[in-house]
């Protein structure tokens, strides 16, 4: 999979990225005081939806009650580990409450252990629950090889997904452009893909959606980013200047070089250096970058 | 447009005069630095003797200044640096500058000099406008005259005033105004001191609030408490947080550059000054994030700061580990009014030479018994101090190493190795009023990843991001609102802010456009002082020498390929001059 880690241009409005962005609050001590902020938030920039814990589905709702944003809920959030008939419970509750999207964490378990038929029925079981509302798997590519997360890609569109997702945001890392392109390899032009974890400004954002086909269109390409209001400060800064995105170094573009000893499977660690071992990129992994 | 006004004090005839500002010159200029910085290319010319009479001190405010804008209590003094020979601008904090804009104009000039030593008495309410003897504050330290000052004049007044380093034209002399801010560098105590000007006094009226502005300010205000550095970093821990994460990233200069570790860093830290010594925070007029810090050691030891830059000086740069010590240089040289970042990057400087056998007599890194004399040394210029006072640039050639001077068209360099950040190199070379990491923060993208993080290591990008942040700071300066509101704000704020003060639509286009206005004029000030693109350098050791540990470790910076590409940006010639026609497309 090739990197582009080399500057580039992207011609984007505001108005433009600000659909894209799925303004995401999803830690343990938000209140409802701090959902309710988040969907004025999400008003006053135009965000395409607000993305919470299904306990506040019907908070959200009723606060965006009178506007386009759009309300997104997680399910089986963040571990995934929970069985089918809980995920489609909850998925069918937060429809009930108001969710226009899903956003459903996948068994990782069962996926790595080669259970496809189990991870295929159990995301079958939410895009069934979840009836007219779009659903995203997130497929947490941070404990997945490439082999894996391909057929984790390719069992979410059997199954009927209207999209991929790279990650919770909880998982040792999130979304890097090397995943995003693999996703979007896999699932083709016509599944949406979602970069979610660590977009924390303007250039890890253009560098996803570049990364995801180049698409502005929001039923093809979403940012689940809690920095969503960073990503539209930074666009003030860019209309200053073209200087702003240059070269990035391959290895912070690839998530190899954020596997942790100790946060993954003795395997899966491995599984990475090797990789690292092997890039045409190595000379750039230097410790003290 | 309103009508603004300036005052103009001649101390040679002792007058006090107002004039009216055109309203062209505001709509060029703005205010603070830009104004300051007009003022002195049409009165002084660029070769003029900085401490003779001819060359003339600028105090500013803005159009904002004491308004709701955010961070709007600052002021801004332009004149003809000794220390450089460079067009030279300074601004501070505290409450001068409310007081200052108090009185209804957007500068005073001081031109010519006084017969004996004097101070300038500014009171808007009571009517008084007059020069008055300061005989009896000769050689009182900046603390003394300022309370007794404030006693014989008005208990509200605000002072502005040299200490004995300025009075004895130490060119790294400072204007200290309310007991512990600064208009630090560059030697402007020294131009006050050379025109017999002891003190500036105000008392000015209060403004009317201005409703229309102060929904826009509400705003501003609001993204002030949601960015990171001013809702967390800067309110918590002030500038000194900086230390530790300077530190790790090997860009802590250690004895005088040598090294980009400090082992002892944790100790004089901004985490250690909160437990040990910080009593309470300080704000400035105007201010919501009350970065300033109140530090105690004794009953008798007590005052503002160390900020971050003055902990390096004292600290890593002449490897003083001591917290305390590093407050109690901060005081007194506030006491005697005298430059902490020169100072201290001076005394480096000195040490290294000591240990090289140069100076056998001079105190050697890490000896810090003689610290507290050699400042009174340097303010009341007797033995080294005479030597010391006149920055590192000319100590070093004195003694035969000038690459040991770690500074850049005479101002010491401060607190930030660019071996670990290419764009504050740049910065550093580039700036107009020499090494001073104010006229581009370049530390702020390539370090704190504000507004948006840039690879520190790369040259890529770094000279169209240097041009970008020095107009805005030249146009900031000119609002004159703090730098640290440009955490947070961006072109597009401030220009909301000015359109409705001045009642004339600005875009992020023409802020831009006046902030490179500025920083050309300056430039071509410079220009025809002599300087160019030689003098756009950095010390020898920044480009050839690399630290062998720490983050920034084998790393220089690559200025031959920064520089050309700058000047290109710039519309500038090879030899660093503005080209005609950009000189014309900035109407100057």
């Amino acid at each position: 999979m090739e990197i582009d880690y080399k500057a580039f241009k992207l011609k984007v409005t505001p108005q433009e990225i600000a659909q894209l962005i799925d303004h995401t609050k999803l830690s343990a001590w938000e209140g409802p005081g701090s959902i309710i902020n988040l969907c004025k938030e999400a008003q006053q920039h135009n965000f395409f939806s607000v993305c919470v814990n299904s306990s506040y589905v019907s908070l959200a709702a009723q606060s965006l009650e009178n506007s386009d944003v759009k309300v997104c809920s997680v399910v089986g959030f963040p571990l995934g580990m929970m069985d089918s008939e809980s995920k489609a419970f909850e998925t069918k509750k937060a429809v009930k409450d108001g969710a226009d999207e899903i956003d459903m964490v996948i068994n990782v378990g069962r996926l790595k252990d080669g259970d496809t038929d189990f991870v295929r029925s159990d995301i079958e079981s939410v895009v069934t629950a979840a009836s007219n509302a779009l659903v995203k798997v997130i497929i947490e590519t941070c404990y997945l090889t490439d082999k894996e997360k391909i057929e984790a890609c390719t069992i979410s569109k059997d199954a009927g997904a209207h999209f991929v997702k790279t990650s919770t945001g909880f998982g040792v890392y999130g979304a890097f452009p090397y995943d995003i392109k693999l996703m979007r390899k896999t699932v083709g032009p016509n599944i949406g893909v979602k970069a979610a974890g660590g977009i924390r400004n303007f250039s890890d954002a253009a560098r996803a959606i570049i990364a995801g086909g180049n698409t502005l269109d929001p039923l093809k390409f979403r940012l689940g980013a809690s920095a969503g209001i960073n990503i539209m400060n930074n666009l003030k800064w860019m209309a200053l200047s073209d200087h702003w995105i240059i070269d990035e170094i391959p290895c912070h573009l690839c998530p190899t070089r954020s596997a942790t000893f100790g946060k993954m499977s003795e395997a899966h660690y491995s599984y990475h250096k090797e990789k690292c071992q092997t890039c045409e990129f190595i000379e750039y992994n230097l410790f003290y970058d | 447009m309103k009508n603004y006004n300036l005052l103009r004090c001649n101390l040679t005839d002792r007058t006090v005069k107002p004039e009216k500002i055109s309203e062209e010159i505001l709509k060029l200029y703005i205010g603070g630095r830009g104004l300051g910085v007009k003022i002195l290319w049409d009165e002084v010319p660029p070769k003029t003797d900085a401490l003779s009479e001819n060359n003339k001190l600028i105090f500013s405010v803005g159009p904002l200044t004491a308004t709701s804008a955010p961070t709007s209590g600052r002021f801004s003094c332009v004149s003809k640096s000794p220390l450089t020979g460079t067009i030279f601008d300074a601004n501070s904090g505290g409450r001068f500058g409310f007081e200052l804009r108090g009185l209804d104009i957007l500068a005073l000039i001081i031109e010519g000099k006084a017969s004996e030593l004097s101070y300038l008495y500014l009171n808007a309410e009571s009517g008084i406008y007059e020069l008055r003897s300061a005989l009896e504050f000769s050689k009182k330290d900046t603390w003394i005259t300022t309370d007794q000052l404030i006693e014989q004049t008005d208990s509200q007044a605000k002072i502005a005033c040299i200490g004995p380093a300025g009075e004895n034209k130490v060119l790294t002399a400072c204007i200290i105004n309310d007991k512990g801010h600064a208009l630090g560098r560059g030697g402007l105590g020294a131009v006050m001191g050379s025109k017999n000007l002891k003190a500036i006094a105000i008392r000015g009226n209060k403004l009317e609030k201005n409703d229309e502005l102060k929904d826009v300010s509400d705003e501003l205000h609001l993204a002030l408490r949601k960015n990171p550095v001013t809702k967390s970093a800067l309110p918590v821990f002030g500038t000194p947080v900086l230390v530790n994460v300077i530190n790790e990233l090997g860009m802590f200069p250690t004895k005088n550059f040598q090294e980009g570790v400090f082992d002892d860093a944790p100790g004089i830290s901004g985490e250690k000054l909160q437990e040990l010594y910080v009593v309470r925070k300080h704000a400035c007029a105007g201010c919501t994030i009350a970065c300033g810090r109140i530090t105690k050691l004794t009953e008798e030891k007590q005052g503002k700061g160390p900020e971050f830059e003055t902990i390096w000086a004292f600290g890593s740069q002449i490897a003083n580990n001591n917290l305390a010590l590093i407050c109690e240089l901060n005081y007194l040289c506030n006491q005697v009014g005298l430059d902490t970042i020169s100072t201290g990057n001076t005394i480096g400087c000195a040490m290294e030479l000591a240990e090289a056998g140069l100076l056998p007599d001079f105190p050697k890194f890490g000896e810090t018994d003689k610290l507290m004399d050699i400042i009174k040394e340097i303010a009341f210029k007797r033995g080294m101090g005479l030597d010391l006072g006149e920055g590192s640039k000319r100590f070093a050639e004195r003694y035969g190493k000038p690459e040991l001077s770690m500074s850049v068209k005479s101002l010491e360099i401060p607190a930030y190795d660019p071996r670990g950040a290419q764009g504050q190199g740049l910065a550093y070379a580039t700036s107009n009023r020499g090494g001073c990491h104010l006229r581009a923060y370049m530390i702020s993208t390539e370090i704190l990843g504000n507004p948006i993080p840039m690879d520190r290591f790369t040259p890529q990008g770094k000279a169209g991001i240097v041009r970008v942040f020095e107009d805005l700071s030249a146009f900031v300066d000119s609002l004159v609102l703090c730098r640290f509101s440009s955490f947070a704000l961006s072109a597009i704020d401030y220009a909301r802010l000015l359109s409705v003060i001045y009642k004339i639509k600005y875009t992020e286009s023409d802020v831009m456009r006046i902030g490179e206005r500025i920083w050309n004029l300056e430039r071509l000030y410079n220009v025809k002082a002599g300087f160019g693109a030689k003098d756009d350098q950095l010390p020898p050791r920044l480009l050839t020498e690399v630290h062998k540990i720490g983050g920034s470790r084998n790393k220089t910076v690559m200025l031959n390929q920064l520089l050309p590409e700058y000047y290109k940006l710039r519309g500038w010639n090879a030899e660093g001059i503005p080209e005609p026609s950009t000189l014309e497309s900035l109407s100057l």
